[in-house]
């Protein structure tokens, strides 16, 4: 009796609590008294990005009252666990900014609704290239769409390198040249992540290959060449231990003269290393130049209230609010209005992201972008210490791949 | 019965703590670990149930037994050496000399560092072309070349396991003292009456009675050694080429970066068991000992 009394009593505080939890308001699409209906947006955005996403849904929320758009910020690493998760409670928010390579993964799994109705009645949506389209559809039907885009390219040092490389030959000679006993003429990331991918794959999609194709003679000649460059000492060794941050330390301190980062890395640049002389250049090509697509879409989340959803996506991607707001995060646009604008066009710098995010694409790997990246970097890793030879490395990565894609 | 119940509910929090914090995720690891469950029907719920299908899958991956083999290296090398260290410390400042309280405080600072600080500064003096490390043992001779610690497969595992034991030599350090500093100073002065030498009071009065310490410090250690997760996931990620793979940092991998949860649960679930293995050996032991006494 005393121990029903007391099983009672724990299971009454359990529910009380699980209650409590599930009890939390569903995503909110509950209209106020007026008739504005409240939307959700999620975002991993911090310090100034976070600033600038808020004075846009400021401006969106003061220019119209039909629709409130209400930010929850959910930190970055956490964003995609915690999307996953809301999806299998029925709590995905209306909207959500994500990764631009994380939106066909999230589209497969579900916890996405399709807005290609949407899209297709869109006046812009021939201002996005086909390449970077593709990489929010899934089975043609369409997710997403980016609101901010990047690019790594190569970042080299004018004092080491008087022109830049631009074929692979070119890189292997100018890296060779630049290399001596304190400073190595290259250094990419091949880290034990997705950054070592990352930084791989522009070399792999300029051989005109795909990770498809990775065991084929462009994947070994993409690969070869990264670890002639370790073998000869013009790409430092060390590059299988270094993220991109860690590369792009080296390069700022004169320790490397080429370098591929993203342009995340000027502001850094100017305030540590404000006498450096440097320069951009596109990534040395083998048969086109090409690099990987990065930044951020934004998305409805599964069941969302689609029309106020909409209202806000079209109204950030006006040209002139998207422009204004590309340029306010240091990223780039991704409409062609905006990539023609006079900001972009007219800077040296800037117009190198500008060409190369119009010719490149992301991943578009789906929901098989884990085993992928990871099936890319290990063969990089094994390939570059030498557990492996360059044929072998790549040869078990496609046999990985193909294994995945049966 | 009301006074029953009064007394009941003083520890319901803790029970009510214990269920939803500890046994419930605990629970659902198991669980998770008998499905197929991944990122492409995490959302739609339908994930069937496959017996012991993750755990064969990851017994039968190599990957699995290499990172086993690392785990079992580095924690053995971390415990041996840093308790050793941490022995000698800790005698050291048994002693009262001046300066003493004041050097231990700062032995302490090293492990109230946090760990990225700590890994992140050790992966810049470890650097093959700019390290401190490499510059130092060049110019003292002790080295014709530099060599890259962190990213040659032959001493990366080396490398970490060297930070691991320089993190964990303040907590055996402490943990030791105080178990010197719980030794009456009276059982040693028969002994220098009959006139045993230092070695033979440290062999038969000192390691007898901090068998315990030890023990408890050696279990704790293994316990917290076996499932390092935030030096290897700072200086190297697993790599070079999975040289440092280690199980929790693959569990990790297989969960949150192929979303394989289903695998990622079965290979922590591994991990725990043996853990809890050696745990259970332990309190065996301990409760053996309080019998005899």
């Amino acid at each position: 009796m005393k121990h029903k009394v007391f099983f009672l009593l724990i299971s009454v505080m359990l529910m009380g609590i699980l209650a409590a939890c599930s009890s939390e308001e569903t995503s909110g699409n509950n209209s106020k008294e007026s008739g504005t209906q409240s939307i959700e947006l999620w975002h991993y955005f911090e310090g100034n990005l976070k600033d600038v996403l808020e004075d846009n849904v400021t401006k969106y929320n003061e220019s119209q009252d039909k629709v409130e758009v209400k930010l929850t910020f959910v930190p970055y690493g956490e964003l995609n666990n915690q999307l996953l998760i809301s999806g299998t409670n029925d709590a995905t928010p209306d909207l959500v900014i994500t990764g631009i390579n994380e939106v066909q993964l999230f589209a497969e799994s579900g916890v996405l609704e399709d807005m290609t109705a949407n899209v297709e009645e869109w006046e812009n949506n021939d201002q996005i290239t086909e390449d970077i389209m593709d990489i929010h559809k899934v089975d043609d039907n369409v997710y997403g769409l980016p609101i901010k885009t990047n690019a790594i390219v190569m970042f080299y040092n004018k004092d080491m390198v008087e022109e830049p490389p631009t074929t692979w030959e070119e890189l292997k000679k100018t890296a060779a040249d630049a290399t001596d006993g304190k400073q190595t003429g290259f250094l990419a990331s091949a880290h034990n992540s997705q950054q070592g991918t990352a930084s791989w794959i522009p070399f792999l999609i300029s051989a005109g290959e795909d990770i498809t194709t990775i065991g084929s003679d462009g994947g070994k000649e993409a690969l070869q060449l990264w670890k002639d460059m370790v073998d000869e000492g013009s790409m430092s060794s060390e590059a299988v231990n270094k993220t991109i941050m860690d590369a792009q330390v080296d390069f700022q301190n004169g320790n490397t003269a080429m370098t591929l980062t993203g342009p995340w890395f000027i502001p850094e640049l100017e305030a540590n290393a404000p006498d450096l002389n440097w320069g951009v250049a596109e990534i040395p090509k083998d048969e086109k130049h090409v690099s990987l697509v990065g930044g951020e879409s934004i998305s409805m989340g599964k069941g969302a209230n689609k029309e106020a959803a909409w209202d806000f996506i079209s109204w950030f991607l006006e040209p002139e609010n998207h422009f204004e707001y590309a340029k306010a995060t240091g990223d780039f646009p991704a409409l062609e209005d905006a990539f023609n604008e006079p900001y972009f066009q007219d800077d040296p710098v800037k117009q190198v992201f500008v060409n190369v995010i119009k010719s490149s694409s992301g991943y578009g790997w789906g929901e098989n972008q884990g085993d992928f990246n990871q099936i890319v970097y290990t063969a990089m890793q094994k390939a570059l210490t030498g557990e492996a030879t360059v044929e072998e490395a790549v040869t078990e990565a496609q046999q990985k791949v193909d294994q995945i894609l049966q | 019965m009301k006074k029953r119940f009064e007394n009941y509910s003083f520890v319901l929090p803790a029970i009510v703590f214990l269920m939803i914090f500890l046994l419930y995720p605990f629970a659902f690891n198991i669980y998770l670990s008998f499905r197929d469950i991944n990122i492409g029907n995490l959302v739609q719920g339908d994930s069937p149930f496959i017996g012991l299908e993750n755990y064969k899958t990851i017994l039968s991956e190599p990957l699995f037994y290499k990172s086993l083999t690392q785990t079992v290296i580095f924690t053995f090398f971390t415990l041996v050496v840093s308790t050793s260290i941490g022995f000698l410390l800790a005698s050291y400042f048994n002693k009262a000399f001046p300066g003493n309280k004041w050097m231990r405080s700062i032995m302490l600072l090293g492990w109230m560092t946090p760990i990225i600080i700590v890994g992140t500064i050790f992966k810049w003096m470890l650097d093959g072309k700019y390290g401190i490390v490499n510059n130092m043992l060049v110019n003292i001779g002790l080295m014709n070349s530099p060599i890259n610690w962190l990213s040659d497969i032959d001493t990366a595992l080396f490398a970490v396991t060297v930070t691991n034991i320089w993190l964990s030599i303040p907590f055996s350090m402490i943990i030791l003292l105080s178990g010197l500093q719980g030794i009456p100073t009276y059982v040693y002065e028969p002994a220098t009456i009959d006139g045993a030498s230092r070695w033979q009071k440290f062999r038969y009065i000192t390691l007898p009675l901090m068998t315990p310490t030890i023990s408890i410090l050696l279990i704790l250690g293994l316990i917290y050694t076996f499932k390092v997760f935030d030096v290897i996931y700072i200086m190297t990620a697993g790599g070079p080429a999975n040289s440092t793979q280690v199980v929790s940092y693959l569990a990790y991998e297989l969960s949150f970066n192929l979303f394989r949860f289903g695998e990622g649960a079965a290979l922590s679930n591994l991990a725990l068991f043996i853990i809890a293995f050696f745990a259970i050996l332990y309190v065996r032991k301990v409760q053996k000992e309080s019998v005899v006494h």
